[in-house]
This record gives C-alpha cells, sequence and structure tokens, in this order.
C-alpha cells in the first residue's frame, strides 16, 4: 500500500510539472494567439442527411422544414442563435446506445459546432439544428434521442440505421448525395481561415481569390482541418465539389476543429481551415491562460451533468476491460484446451483448424477494424438493428483478447508437467475433471502476471471505443474538452487516469500472485470443513 | 485359471507414431494376489509394457483383460478400469495445486459423487416411466449420501496417512514435502480407490537413497497384505525378497521368466545374464 501511495504521488508530480513546465510556453504563445480572416472561401449549404431510400422520413421533414420557414419560426431560431434574442432550449444527450425504434427519433450529431449544436453549462446540448430536431419530434409525437459522436461516425451511424437522421451543420455535397438522401437545405455557409494573430500574410485579402494567392505562395506549409468536412477537400482538392485545392500545401486532418486550432497555437501548423459559424467560437476560446484552463476544467467538473459523463466514461472502460478479459480467458481457454487436447478424432482436428483460423484473423486484424466492422458491417448486414454498442464492444474485445488469451493459456497448459494429467487420468478421472482440477488452476497460477499484461493491455486499448460511439474514458474527457474548447488539461487528466487504473492492475495482480504463493502453505477451507462436518457427526454419536 | 488372474494380456503389441515398435508380442497373465516384477535394460520396454496395462499407452494390437472387458479394445470405458488399477509413479506426480488430503481425497470423492449423480438421474428417469408402466420398476438403491461420501473418503484418507505416519502433513501443499514423503502418499493416493491391482514404475528411482527403504517398507506391507503388485525397478534386493515371479524384457518380448531363484541363480536367456552381471 505504501508503494502505491508512493507512485500516485510520483505521479501528481509528474503532473504538477508539466503543468508549470507549460506555463512559460504558453505565456509566450499568450501573445500570438488566433484570429480568423474574414473572407469566405467557399459557398456550401447545410442540409440534414438520413439514409438512402428513407423517403419517407425525408418527405415528412422536408414539409416540416417548409412549413417553419413559412411561419416565421425557423428565423425566430436563428435570430436566437446568430443574434442572441430570445430564450435557449437545452435538451438531454443520451451516453447510452438506445435502440432505434419507430416510436422514437435519434438525432446523431457532432458538438462542439456552435451555435448550431454545443454543449452548456447545465450539460444540456443547444442549437439551431437542435431546436429543430426537438421542434419536429414533438409535432410527430416521437421521442427525441440526441446522441453526441464523432463527425464522420455521424455517416455510418445513420447508413447503418442506428439512428434516423444526422444534424450537424452537414455540407450537402453530390459525393454525399450518393450514398445518403438530403433534406432541403437550411442555411448557407462557408469555410473561413483560421492562422495566428502575428500572421500579416493575408492582410488586405477581402476576396477568396485574393486568399487563395497567398496560399498558393506558400511552399510546403501545412494546413488542419477536420476530417470529413469541407475544409480538407478544399485544401486537398476535389473535382466534384469544384476544389482544385493547393499543391503546395499539405492538409492535416484532426478528429475536431479545435484540435487543430490546438496545434495551430502550439506552433505545429500554419492555419486551419473550419467552419465560419463555430469557427469564431474556437477563436475567442483559444487563448486561455494554465490557470484559466484549470479553473475552466474545474467549473465544468462541477456540473452533475459532467461528472456523471466522466464516471460513466470511466465505467464503460472498467467493464469493456473486466468482461472482455473475463470472455478472453473462456474463449482463450477453450482454444488452448483444443490446441493441447490429443488429436485422435477427426473432431478435435477439425475443431483445432477452426481454432487456427480464429486465432489468426483476430490477431491479424486491429481491434479498431473488429469494432468497425462488427459494428457497421457484419451486424447490420445480417439484419440485427439497433444493439448496444456498449455490448457489441464487449464481445469484440472479448473475442480478440481470446485469441491473445490462447497462446497465453497454451502456454500455461504446457509449462504443467505431464505427469499431472497422467495421475489423473490413472485414477479413473476423465480427461476434463483433470484438465479442470489439476491442469488449469496450476496453469492459470503460472501465467497470472502475463494475464496482468493482457488486462493492462484491454484497459488501454479501450479507447478506441469511440469508432463505435461508446462513451468511454476517452470520449468523455473529449466531451469535457469540447464544452470549453480546452482540451490540454482533460487529456492530461485522462493520462492520470489511466495511469492509476494500471497501477491498481499491477498491485491486484501482485496480491493475486501472493495469495496463491502463499496458499501453498495455507489450509484449504475445503477440508477444514469436511473435518467439521466429521466431528460434529462423532460428536452426535456420543 | 482365468478366473483367478487379476490381469491377461495376449499378443500385446505397441508401437510408437515414429514407428518403432517397442513391443511385439508380450502375452502375460497376473494371479491374484501375485507379485510380479519386470526387468530390462534401459529402453527396452518395461515403462511401456507397465502403461499398456492401464492404457496410458494405447496398445496398437493384442488384448488385455481386465474384469471381464478387453481394455485394449478403444470402445471400452477406460475410466471405469483404471479405478481399480492403481499407478504410481517414478516423479509421484501429486497434484501440487491440492493439499496431501485433497490428493487423497479428489479421486473417491469425485466419482463417488459422479456415481451419485447418475444414479438420482437413472432413478428420476425410473420414476418418470413407472408412470405409464404397470409393473413398476424398483429404484435403484442410493446407499450414501453426498456428505456420506465426503466424510468416508476423509475417513479413509486420514486413516491411510495414519499408516504411512504422516497424518499431520494431512493439510500442506507437496511443494514442501521430501521426495520419500511423496512417493508414499502417491501410494497412499492409489489405495484410496481400492485397487485390484497396483502398478509402480521405478517408484524409487528418483528418490535419495536414504528415501529408498521407507517406500520399500511401505511396498513390502502391501505384498505382504496380499495386493497384487507389477513392479518396475532397478532394486535387485528387492525383486529377489518380494517377487513371486520375474520377467525379463528385451527386444518387445519376454525373454525370460520364472522365480526370482531360477532368474538370478540360473539364468539361461544371454541378454538377461549381460544384464544381471552389470546390475548385481
Ligand atoms: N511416447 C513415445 N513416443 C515414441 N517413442 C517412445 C515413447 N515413449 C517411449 N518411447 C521409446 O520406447 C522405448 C521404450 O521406452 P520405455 O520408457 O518403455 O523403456 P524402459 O524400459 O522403461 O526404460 P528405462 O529403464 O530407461 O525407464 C524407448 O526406446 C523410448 O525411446
Ligand atoms: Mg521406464
Amino acid at each position: 500500500m505504501k508503494r502505491f501511495a508512493a507512485m500516485v504521488f510520483i505521479l501528481l508530480v509528474i503532473c504538477a510539472t508539466a503543468l508549470t513546465s507549460c506555463h512559460p510556453n504558453s505565456s509566450k504563445k499568450q501573445e500570438s494567439s488566433a484570429k480568423m480572416i474574414d473572407v469566405k472561401l467557399t459557398d456550401e449549404e447545410y442540409a440534414f442527411v438520413c439514409k438512402k431510400g428513407n423517403n419517407q422520413l425525408v418527405g415528412s421533414f422536408n414539409k416540416f422544414l417548409s412549413d417553419i420557414k413559412a411561419d416565421g419560426t425557423f428565423d425566430l431560431y436563428v435570430d436566437k442563435y446568430f443574434k442572441g434574442e430570445g430564450k435557449k432550449q437545452g435538451y438531454d444527450v443520451t451516453t447510452e446506445n438506445v435502440q432505434n425504434t419507430p416510436e422514437n427519433f435519434i438525432v446523431v450529431t457532432n458538438c462542439p459546432f456552435e451555435p448550431f449544436e454545443y454543449i452548456g453549462n447545465d450539460g444540456k446540448i443547444y442549437g439551431l439544428d437542435i431546436e429543430i430536431a426537438a421542434l419536429y419530434a414533438e409535432m410527430n409525437d416521437l421521442q427525441l434521442v440526441i446522441r453526441n459522436i464523432d463527425f464522420d461516425a455521424i455517416f455510418t451511424q445513420v447508413e447503418a440505421g442506428y439512428a434516423d437522421i444526422g444534424m450537424a451543420g452537414i455540407t450537402v455535397s453530390e459525393d454525399r448525395a450518393k450514398i445518403y438522401d438530403f433534406t432541403h437545405t437550411y442555411y448557407a455557409a462557408s469555410q473561413k481561415i483560421i492562422v495566428s494573430k502575428d500572421n500579416s500574410d493575408f492582410d488586405g485579402c477581402s476576396t477568396a481569390t485574393e486568399v487563395e494567392d497567398v496560399l498558393k505562395s506558400l511552399n510546403g506549409k501545412k494546413i488542419g482541418y477536420q476530417t470529413g468536412t469541407t475544409g480538407g477537400l478544399y485544401i486537398n482538392g476535389d473535382a466534384d465539389w469544384g476544389y482544385d485545392g493547393f499543391a503546395n500545401i499539405e492538409g492535416k486532418g484532426y478528429a475536431t476543429a479545435q484540435d487543430a486550432l490546438q496545434d495551430l497555437i502550439n506552433g505545429n501548423i500554419y492555419a486551419v481551415v473550419v467552419d465560419e459559424a463555430p469557427g469564431s467560437a474556437l477563436v475567442n476560446a483559444s487563448n486561455v491562460k494554465w490557470s484559466v484552463k484549470l479553473e475552466l476544467f474545474a467549473s465544468t467538473m462541477k456540473s452533475q451533468y459532467f461528472r456523471k459523463l466522466l464516471v460513466d466514461g470511466l465505467l464503460n472502460t472498467v467493464k469493456v476491460a473486466v468482461i472482455g478479459l473475463f470472455i478472453g480467458i473462456f474463449i482463450g481457454t477453450v482454444i488452448a484446451i483444443v490446441k493441447v487436447a490429443p488429436k485422435y478424432k477427426l473432431i478435435t482436428r477439425i475443431l483445432d483448424r477452426i481454432c487456427s483460423v480464429y486465432v489468426a484473423i483476430f490477431r491479424g486484424t486491429p481491434i479498431v477494424v473488429q469494432l468497425l466492422l462488427a459494428y457497421y458491417v457484419i451486424l447490420p448486414s445480417i439484419g440485427i438493428k439497433g444493439v448496444n454498442a456498449l455490448s457489441v464492444g464487449m464481445i469484440v474485445f472479448g473475442m480478440n483478447s481470446g485469441a491473445y488469451v490462447s497462446e497465453i493459456m497454451r502456454g500455461g497448459l504446457n509449462s504443467v508437467d505431464k505427469g499431472q494429467m497422467e495421475a489423473g487420468r490413472a485414477l479413473g478421472l476423465s480427461y476434463s475433471t483433470t484438465m479442470l482440477k489439476v491442469v488449469i488452476p496450476q496453469a492459470i497460477k503460472n501465467i497470472l502476471p502475463t494475464l496482468g499484461n493482457e488486462f493492462i493491455t484491454l484497459i488501454k486499448e479501450t479507447s478506441v471505443l469511440s469508432f463505435i460511439t461508446v462513451y468511454d474514458l476517452y470520449t468523455a474527457l473529449s466531451t469535457i474538452g469540447s464544452k470549453n474548447y480546452e482540451k490540454m488539461v482533460p487529456y492530461l487528466v485522462m493520462a492520470a487516469i489511466y495511469i492509476i487504473l494500471v497501477l491498481m492492475i499491477t498491485i491486484l495482480v501482485k496480491i493475486l500472485e501472493n495469495i496463491f504463493t502463499k496458499s501453498d502453505k495455507k489450509k484449504t477451507t475445503n477440508t477444514a470443513k469436511v473435518k467439521k462436518n466429521v466431528k460434529e457427526a462423532a460428536c452426535e454419536q456420543q | 485359471m482365468s478366473n483367478n488372474n487379476v490381469i491377461s494380456v495376449r499378443g500385446l503389441e505397441k508401437t510408437f507414431e515414429d514407428g518403432i515398435t517397442v513391443l511385439n508380442g508380450i502375452d502375460l497373465d497376473i494371479g491374484e494376489g501375485e507379485k510380479v516384477v519386470i526387468l530390462g535394460a534401459s529402453g527396452s520396454g518395461k515403462s511401456t509394457l507397465l502403461r499398456c496395462l492401464n492404457c496410458m499407452e494405447d496398445p496398437t494390437g493384442g488384448s488385455i483383460y481386465f474384469d471381464g472387458d478387453d481394455i485394449a479394445d478403444m470402445r471400452i470405458d477406460i475410466n471405469k478400469h483404471r479405478e481399480n488399477i492403481g499407478m504410481v509413479f517414478q516423479q509421484f506426480n501429486l497434484f501440487n495445486n491440492k493439499t496431501v488430503i485433497a490428493n487423497i481425497m479428489m479421486a473417491p470423492v469425485h466419482l463417488g459423487l459422479k456415481k451419485l449423480r447418475k444414479k438420482k438421474l437413472k432413478n428420476a428417469w425410473i420414476s418418470f416411466t413407472n408412470i405409464f408402466k404397470k409393473e413398476k420398476t424398483q429404484l435403484i438403491e442410493i446407499n450414501k449420501t453426498k456428505s456420506e461420501i465426503k466424510t468416508e473418503a476423509y475417513e479413509k484418507a486420514i486413516s491411510l496417512l495414519k499408516r504411512i505416519g504422516l497424518e499431520d502433513k494431512a493439510d500442506i501443499y507437496p511443494a514442501t514435502l521430501s521426495g520419500g514423503q511423496k512417493q508414499r502418499i502417491a501410494i497412499a493416493r492409489a489405495l484410496a480407490m481400492d485397487p485390484k491391482v497396483m502398478l509402480f514404475d521405478e517408484p524409487t528411482s528418483a528418490l535419495d537413497p536414504e528415501m529408498v527403504g521407507e517406500v520399500l517398507d511401505l511396498m513390502k506391507q502391501l505384498a505382504n497384505e496380499g495386493m497384487t503388485m507389477v513392479i518396475v525397478t532397478h532394486e535387485m534386493g528387492f525383486a529377489r525378497e518380494v517377487a513371486d515371479r520375474i520377467l525379463f524384457v528385451d527386444e518387445g518380448k519376454i525373454q525370460e521368466e520364472g522365480t526370482p531363484e531360477e532368474v538370478f541363480g540360473n539364468p539361461k536367456n544371454q541378454r538377461l545374464r549381460e544384464f544381471l552381471s552389470k546390475v548385481l
């Protein structure tokens, strides 16, 4: 326990040093903060996205859109969010993977994209898209469900039928329209460029052509954008969209526009191309001191919603790792037994082949690929709809871990002396009984440290769960970071939590090992119990 | 004659997967209460012969009759017969994850409970079919409860431990025991099943010299009590003293067999004479 305390202490010291050592840098960068060049680079129109062929929803939504545009409701919402007039209405975001039924209206969106969608201080979701969605649900007597996921995932979720509609300031394009159905457009938008404040390259630019001339003269510079958005197409070029791109510039995709901006402030890239509406919110929030960053984080964590988000994320991470490990141990043991079992019979030889193929598949592909395939390809294509992504995560992690545990377990089984099996069989016990009661317990004892490592690997790998929209530790802290457009502190906290988790597992494995080795000298409860029974029986007889 | 024989071997052959034929036509009868010692040079197939007797090695030819069944036949439930054939290994092979007493109790308790479950299942089936029958079938008698099986196994284990003088070690794990203690416990574990015959494969070869005596003494006791024993050993003194019959195995066959006086006093086979000149 003392060692644990010491480790945690060291950890805190590391974090503190990280914070203070960053401080001078950040104060220097304080002056070189970002600014947005006020020139529209593109002409785009936003619409909502539905599954291809969902004519019923698209038709009904289009009618609804023209109705609210005609009666002035739509303009009221626009004024609310772009001019700050009137009271905004927040809605709950669910972190669960709700099953899609005809009674509910599942909206997938990607925060923060102010003022279209963003999380407020109360942890509720606000924005133009959100209020439109809520009104539609209300008018059609549907239960509104809002899920906040990665921008890229919006399309796959809608296509796989896990969600009804994607509402996230999505630009209509011919390409996208081939694969998805769009509602009518509702907002004209544009990309703008953000550069550091002391950058004067664009001074005097007033048209898109002038900005593009400057961009063409920049050799070897890097420009960031949020992956999957128009910004990337604008920089890299896309014939269908009519963007020529910039051969002299290296495009760099980020999970969020905020990450891109952070990298700009850190001096790693030259500029960021973003949607203009959320862009200004981003710039305003981007230049704060460490002390303010800490305060922002602290104030966010005061909200019950975000605390719950963090706890849920932590629990999901632990759940997937623990249940994954148990499934893995089960599958791994079965495979290992098949592998070491004598191969007299045809059936064992066939099973052996199947297990080899299983191990090859799960060890030959990254876990992200397995998750994506299971969730977006296999389950929808065999007609299983609306499954819980968390369960999919647990099962895929379990099956993946099974492949690795099988090798560990095989080593463990082989490490047990062959005489143990022979002794059991010679007494008339069956192969499976001897395996279960004699060989496997000894094998597990031998491989305990290696299993601990597997558990640690699982815990760390769970961070890819966000790919299938599960709220894990990473997603939770990333969302917390999106709230104030400040992710440095949340990311440090995330690292600290992972380290603490790993330390706790290490200690747990040590304790288990101690129990196992100590038990070599202790009495077994089993025989002690029988002994007691015998004594009682003897007393009764007397 | 076959009535008094515990094990009858006819034309036993064993060829390993790599094509090496180790046993090539062994005929052998082991009478009730008989003590048979198998001698032979290293690698001559003594262990293989012994291990075929309870099918730890599956024979590739011939028959082994035990309890009215040919156990060399792969279709026979070998586990049922192994309960009645005790085996003691050179390397003791105590279950490392179980205490001494749990080692001894494990097989009797597990197999006892398994039989109990089977009986209960059968009775349930009989009661069910009785509903439709005019003449009711009698239920199988269940004479022991679960806890009685456990208690009986425990008492038996304790009495065996007392007999070998190791009752104070009951709750200890094997790792801390000496080789001699381990081997005596391994013998007790085999005895707990009340076997009809005991097979010993060089039970003292892995022991320090000072511990050989205690194990041989225990085996002598067993012999005196009339246990049927088949023993592979290099302890010639023990063989001479205990054996009713000695077999000499070479080139996959029993080359010579007889009483200790015959085999040691007047060996006929050339190879046996060479062998004896080396070991005596
Ligand atoms: N599983 C096996 N596969 C292949 N060959 C084997 C196997 N077990 C034993 N043998 C071979 O069979 C022959 C006889 O082995 P066995 O162990 O029966 O001899 P042994 O008389 O008991 O010798 P020792 O006195 O050294 O114990 C040896 O040549 C050995 O290499
Ligand atoms: Mg041998």
